[in-house]
C-alpha cells in the first residue's frame, strides 16, 4: 500500500487485482445497473488514490473500500429514487443482471444455479454474492459493505443457503416433464 | 444421480464455490471498469492541462438570471482541441445535478472533485456525461481522454464555484 501510495504502478494494480471483485460486488449487491455500478468502483478508487497517504493501516483498507463503495452506492440509489419515484416493494427482487443472460451460461447446471438464485430475497442475493467472493470478505468488511449486524451474518448466510437449496429443488420439480421419474 | 440432485444435496461451502464460479461466468468485473480503476493512480502523476472557462450564463446572461430562469446554469471551457460543455441543475437538495458534452464527442473518464469529495463519471462514445449529487460550492472536473494517437491525456477545469 505503502508503494502504491508512492505511485508504484504494479502496487496499485495488485491492489487493483485484490480488491476489484469486492467493489463490484458490492454494487451489484446494491442492485445498481452496469453504467452506476462503474461510477461507483471508479469513485471508490479515486478516493482511495486521494486518501492513500493517510490510510496508515494495510489491515483496515478493506474495510475502507467497503464502506466508501457503499455510501456511493446509497448515494447514488438516493438520486436514482428521485428521478425514478419508486418505493422498496416495488423494486424487482432479482439483483442485477436480469435472469435472461443465464442463456449465456453454457451448462444448463449453472443456468439452474443461477435461476434459483434469483428468486432469493434481495437480501439472500447481496450476502450470498459477498460470501462468494475470492478472496473472501471478512464478517466486519461484509457487515460493513452491506449494512448488517455482524453476528446476523452468519445465522443469515445458513438461511440463504438453505433457501436457495429448496429453490433448486423447486425447480428441479417445475422443470422436469411429468412422467420423467418413471 | 445427477448433477442437479448433486448440488441440492452439496453442502454450504460447496455450494458457495459453485456461485463463486456462476458469477465469475455471469457477471464479471468488466474490463473497461479494471481498466479505469488501474489507471486512476496516473490522475495523481500525470500533468494536467488546464480548461479555461470561456462562458457562463450566470455572468452572460445576468438578465436571464433576474427573470429565474437560470436555475439552469450554463458553462463552456476551452483546452486544445476541446470543449466541454457543462450544465448545473440544482437538485433541490443542496445538490446539483451536472449534465456535459465534449466537443468533439468522444468517451473519457470523468473525476468530478467538489469540496474534498471527489466523484467518478464517464463520457459515453457521444461524448455526453451526467452526475448527480454534487455538492454545491467549488468543483472542479478532470478528465482523461485517450488521443487519436493512443496518448493519455489529462485535462483539468479551473475550479469554480456553483
Amino acid at each position: 500500500m505503502q508503494l502504491a501510495a508512492a505511485g508504484d504502478r504494479a502496487a496499485w494494480n495488485t491492489l487493483v487485482e485484490r480488491y476489484e471483485g469486492l467493489l463490484w460486488g458490492i454494487a451489484r449487491s446494491h442492485r445498481l445497473d452496469q453504467p452506476s455500478a462503474s461510477d461507483v468502483v471508479q469513485t471508490t478508487w479515486l478516493r482511495l488514490v486521494e486518501h492513500i497517504d493517510r490510510l496508515r493501516n494495510p489491515e483496515a483498507l478493506a474495510g475502507w473500500l467497503a464502506a466508501t463503495a457503499r455510501n456511493e452506492c446509497l448515494r447514488v440509489l438516493r438520486h436514482q429514487s428521485r428521478l425514478i419515484p419508486t418505493d422498496d416493494d416495488s423494486m424487482p427482487v432479482d439483483s442485477v443482471p436480469p435472469v435472461d443472460d443465464a442463456r449465456l451460461l453454457e451448462r444448463e447446471r449453472d443456468a439452474e444455479l443461477w435461476r434459483a438464485f434469483a428468486t432469493l430475497p434481495a437480501r439472500c442475493q447481496s450476502l450470498l454474492r459477498m460470501l462468494a467472493l475470492d478472496p473472501a470478505p471478512s464478517y466486519e468488511e461484509i457487515g460493513t459493505a452491506l449494512g448488517m449486524a455482524v453476528g446476523s451474518i452468519g445465522p443469515t448466510r445458513g438461511r440463504c443457503l438453505e433457501g436457495l437449496r429448496s429453490a433448486l429443488t423447486k425447480l428441479r420439480i417445475t422443470t422436469t416433464p411429468p412422467g420423467s421419474y418413471g | 444421480m445427477d448433477e442437479m440432485q448433486l448440488m441440492t444435496s452439496f453442502d454450504d461451502d460447496l455450494l458457495l464455490d459453485e456461485l463463486r464460479r456462476v458469477f465469475g461466468a455471469i457477471d464479471p468485473v468488466p474490463e473497461p471498469v479494471r481498466a479505469a480503476a488501474r489507471a486512476a493512480i496516473e490522475w495523481r502523476t500525470i500533468d494536467a492541462e488546464l480548461a479555461a472557462l470561456v462562458s457562463d450564463s450566470m455572468i452572460d446572461e445576468p438578465l436571464l438570471a433576474v427573470r429565474g430562469t437560470a436555475e439552469l446554469r450554463m458553462l463552456t471551457f476551452e483546452a486544445s482541441e476541446l470543449t466541454i460543455e457543462l450544465e448545473a441543475e440544482p437538485a433541490g437538495d443542496d445538490t446539483l445535478t451536472l449534465v456535459g458534452q465534449l466537443v468533439p464527442p468522444q468517451p473519457a473518464q470523468i473525476a468530478i472533485r467538489h469540496g474534498s469529495d471527489v466523484i467518478a463519471t464517464q463520457a459515453d462514445e457521444r461524448g455526453r456525461f451526467v452526475a448527480c449529487g454534487v455538492g454545491a460550492g467549488q468543483v472542479s472536473l478532470s478528465l482523461r481522454l485517450d488521443d487519436r494517437s493512443g496518448a493519455r491525456r489529462l485535462v483539468e477545469t479551473a475550479w469554480l464555484s456553483i
